[in-house]
């Protein structure tokens, strides 16, 4: 047997340890290489979108990478602890440090190199799926092409990655005795201690986390964000033990069934893993809270679609002389004109409007009635006899709750002379309805807004003369698709204007905004955020779970040395199944307890730059409850496994 | 009808080549008896200890335990039959090092669900029969493995089993603890009327039970009962190991 051989061996004979681990550094290798593979891709700038998913996916493959190098790092680190006792044991047969570096080091490299090739060959393979994925996402054809810059890119990172982790990770045995290495990490724990302070100091940071975050007030997020990492850190190394020691305190119902063997064994797990229960519950709130985050911008794109009423609205330019203009260009003629070769029936409206800053409100949108009742008719929006200094006030489910409560009755100018002309404007009904997406709209009688435009009069630009097109037949209330006419008509008007040279874009008398091509860009956005935001996503979630299941099985002598005895004595096998799940349960559920709050504490806090229609909660709520599910897929199977394991010594 | 029945028990483990571990083994502990079983190594002994502890399954022939026979029980319900029915005392103590040694000594009782009135009641008395009282808050890894031994000792006997099952139970220990533990046995099984199967290699261990059975080559070979004196007894059983191709003077006498 020669040395290579016996590193060989050593990882053939420790597979069922290192599978996650060995699975898990592919996964990270073909994702990577994935990312590459369309930064690199030569048609990639030509989407539209083209340029941010360059950059989210450059960043990606960078988190990607920052990751593996944490996750290797301290992988290696722990499966080296519990070999600790071998390498006395080749300590004592004479085998040099030298010798065992290189030990490690052969081992470390034959892991990595097979994940490297492992993950290389699965891109590959997948890379035709991946690309019609990304096709999808980013609505351009890609063609498969011959990888060779992502291919050498990410051999060469990873393996650079492995090599230095390797040299690195022999440092960590390095100037221990050989007795402390055979004594390994057998030698009987000593029961876990906490410090009561350090205890009451993380009740007291998570206390005021939560009543900083109850508050209400933004600037206090960095600040409760740092209590809750603080209060967080010493909840899983102190406060957690000094709480599983009250549950032990209480004999009624620890000295009852299996309540004494899983919450004793608890202790130590959570002592031992109280870093690695930290750093998980930190990633899964970040991934959590992406996710939500991503899921509420998205579901709010959706929403600014069908909250739009007009399929297109054309803003007249201002200071837009059309007397000196040799040439102009009406866009409002274009989209008639294509409307009308369609046979597309359309309503046109005219309004003008004016914004006005109200004290301690914003800013509002006023609109003459005559134009509004016009509007109302076909849109079926409330009407209202007005009378002077009245208003109909509509509120855009769309809009940011912001400072205009329910119970403002007056509006009070924070413009000095409407003051003294017009004192204020009294709020005669309010609707949330949309007329406007995103904006309070007021309704003032025509007597009543010509004098606000009396009053402002020295600036004319003050008032936006705006055409609204309304089309009966294009039904906004659900999203449409690609293929729908109005998605085409969106797209064909777009290509008109992107057609326009510079100096026939100048030539425009307006500016065309089109609901479905705003859908449309928002969407893809939303798509490519979702696409890279998944693959992280999935990394982050495999990562946790493959190191849940390498701390598992770095202790599954231990436990079954420890349930072989239990056995004995008459430990049934559905009891030690009992325990044995609550014990995996708990290295499972508890960072992702937390992880949850944490994203659903977080999400409400953005809550109220969304508007009402969106609610980030809901969309948190969702983002847990599918990596909760992935987390369960990864319980069920690393439970499967280690109760094969731990049925073997049951007798 | 005995405490334990064992009739033409045999055990063959297949293999490439099949080894008849045990063959046609006939042997009856009544109740409230103290038997010692000896052998040499690779005799069969600790294959039988393991019929009987249930945790191995005989080959052919049967085993009756206070009229019960275990292995044609179901998993679980042998799992509760262990439990209730068996107490077992290891060379190596097997005491779960995250617990305290009265956690240690109870858990027989918590797997039952009793109250904890009873818990408490059982746990001082056998931890004052025991003289294990003051040590009963301290951790396994701090006391000695006398003191370890007596607490397995109260784990195996705090729900009085009819049956207690003793493998080598002075192996890890030094000569005062060997005799301080065999006199802890000794006295339950004279208080109690616990009865009791030693496994041993140790004449001073076995010289304790009332009877000793030796088995060579997976057979009943012989047995000594016990005389009024112990030392006489103990030579016996150095003199029977010896004509049993034992070496003699492997087994200091000077234990005694």
């Amino acid at each position: 047997m020669s040395f290579r051989q016996f590193a060989l061996n050593n990882i053939r004979r420790n597979s069922f340890t290192y599978i996650a681990y060995f699975l898990s550094s592919s996964f990270a290798v073909m994702i990577f290489f994935t990312y590459l593979m369309f930064i690199h891709h030569p048609d990639i700038l030509k989407a539209p979108i083209g340029l941010s998913a360059f950059y989210g996916m450059t960043l990606a493959a960078f988190i990607t990478f920052f990751f593996s190098f944490l996750f290797v790092l301290y992988s290696t680190s722990a499966f080296l602890k519990a070999r600790l006792k071998e390498f006395g044991i080749l300590t004592i047969l004479g085998a040099q440090r030298k010798q065992l570096n290189y030990l490690i080091f052969l081992e470390n490299m034959i892991i990595g190199t097979a994940s490297v090739m492992t993950g290389m060959f699965c891109g590959l393979l997948f890379s035709k799926l991946f690309l019609l994925f990304g096709e999808n996402v980013l609505d351009l054809k890609l063609d498969m092409y011959l990888p060779t810059e992502a291919t050498w890119i990410t051999v060469v990172s990873f393996m650079a990655l492995f090599l230095i982790l390797s040299l690195m990770t022999t440092i960590f045995i390095r100037q221990r005795k050989a007795v402390e290495l055979v004594q390994g990490s057998s030698k009987p724990k000593k029961e876990p201690k906490a410090s009561i302070w350090l205890a009451l100091l993380s009740a007291i940071s998570l206390s005021y986390a939560v009543y900083l975050v109850a508050q209400d007030d933004s600037d206090n997020v960095p600040l409760a964000l740092l209590f809750d990492i603080i209060g967080l850190y010493f909840f899983f190394t102190q406060l957690s033990v000094v709480v599983i020691r009250l549950l032990k305190k209480n004999r009624l119902y620890s000295w009852r069934g299996l309540n004494l063997l899983w919450i004793t064994e608890l202790a130590y797990k959570m002592k031992d893993n109280a870093r690695m229960f930290f750093m998980i519950t930190m990633v899964t709130t970040m991934a959590c809270t992406t996710g939500g985050s991503v899921l509420a911008i998205q579901k709010y794109v959706e929403n600014a679609y069908t909250e739009s009423p007009f399929a297109y609205t054309v803003s007249q330019r201002e200071n837009f002389d059309s007397k000196k203009q040799k040439q102009i260009l009406s866009v409002t003629q274009k989209i008639e004109q294509t409307l009308t070769q369609k046979g597309i029936p359309y309503q046109k409206f005219y309004t003008d409007t004016i914004d006005l800053d109200f004290k301690n409100i914003g800013y509002i949108k006023f609109i003459r009635q005559s134009e509004y009742q016009e509007m109302a008719k076909s849109l079926s929006l409330p009407l209202a006899s007005l009378q002077d200094r009245e208003a109909l006030l509509l509120k855009s489910p769309l809009v940011i709750p912001g400072d205009l409560s329910d119970t403002v009755t007056h509006l009070s100018f924070e413009n000095k002379q409407l003051t003294k002309s017009l004192e204020n404007i009294k709020i005669k009904d309010r609707y949330t309805k949309t007329l406007f997406p995103s904006e309070y709209t007021a309704v003032v009688n025509n007597q009543t807004y010509d004098q606000i435009v009396n009053v402002l009069s020295s600036d004319p630009d003050i008032i936006d003369h705006k055409y609204h097109y309304l089309i009966p037949s294009w039904d906004n209330r659900t999203i449409p698709d690609t293929n729908s006419i109005e998605m085409k008509t969106g797209l064909e008007l777009q290509k008109w204007k992107d057609s326009l040279s510079t100096n026939d874009t100048a030539t425009l008398d307006g500016f065309m905004t089109s609901r479905s091509q705003d859908y449309y860009t928002r969407k893809q956005l939303t798509s490519v955020a979702i696409f890279i935001g998944l693959f992280i996503v999935a990394i982050f979630s495999i990562f946790i779970a493959s190191f849940l299941y390498f701390k598992l099985f770095i202790d599954l002598q231990h436990d079954q040395r420890y349930y072989h005895e239990l056995s004995k004595m008459g430990l049934s096998l559905n009891e030690m199944k009992k325990a044995a799940t609550k014990q995996i349960a708990i290295l499972f559920y508890i960072p992702l307890f937390f992880a949850g709050i944490q994203t659903l504490v977080g999400l409400s806090t953005v809550n109220p730059l969304f508007s009402s229609t969106t609610n980030t909660v809901i969309s948190g709520i969702w983002a847990i409850g599918i990596f909760t599910v992935i987390q369960t897929i990864y319980f069920l199977i690393v439970r499967a496994r280690y109760l094969a394991q731990l049925k073997r010594v049951m007798v | 009808m005995g405490m334990l029945e064992i009739q033409k028990l045999s055990k063959i483990y297949n293999g490439k080549v099949s080894t008849r571990a045990l063959n046609n083994i006939d042997l009856t502990i009544e109740q409230g008896e103290f038997v010692g079983i000896m052998g040499a190594s690779g005799s069969g002994k600790t294959t039988l200890l393991n019929m009987v502890s249930t945790i191995d399954t005989p080959s052919s022939g049967k085993i009756l335990i206070n009229n019960q026979n275990p292995h044609q029980m179901k998993k679980n319900q042998l799992a509760q039959f262990r439990r209730r029915q068996l107490g077992f005392v290891f060379q190596d103590f097997n005491l779960l090092d995250t617990l305290t040694i009265a956690e240690n000594i109870v858990l027989p009782l918590t797997l039952e669900k009793k109250s904890l009135k009873e818990m408490d009641e059982k746990l001082k008395a056998v931890a004052e029969k025991l003289g294990i009282v003051e040590i009963l808050n301290k951790r396994t890894y701090e006391v000695s493995g006398g003191q370890r031994q007596r607490a397995a000792i109260a784990r195996a006997t705090i729900h009085s089993p009819v049956l207690l099952l003793a493998d080598e139970p002075t192996g890890a220990l030094d000569s005062k603890s060997s005799r301080n533990v065999m006199e802890m046995m000794e006295k339950i099984n004279q208080t109690d009327g616990t009865t009791m199967m030693l496994v041993t290699h140790d004449p001073l261990a076995a010289s304790y039970c009332h009877r000793v059975v030796f088995i060579k080559d997976g057979e009943l070979y012989n047995e000594i009962h016990r005389g009024q004196n112990r030392q006489e007894f103990f030579q016996e059983i150095i003199d029977m190991l010896s004509f049993l191709g034992g070496n003699a003077h492997e087994l200091s006498a000077v234990r005694v």
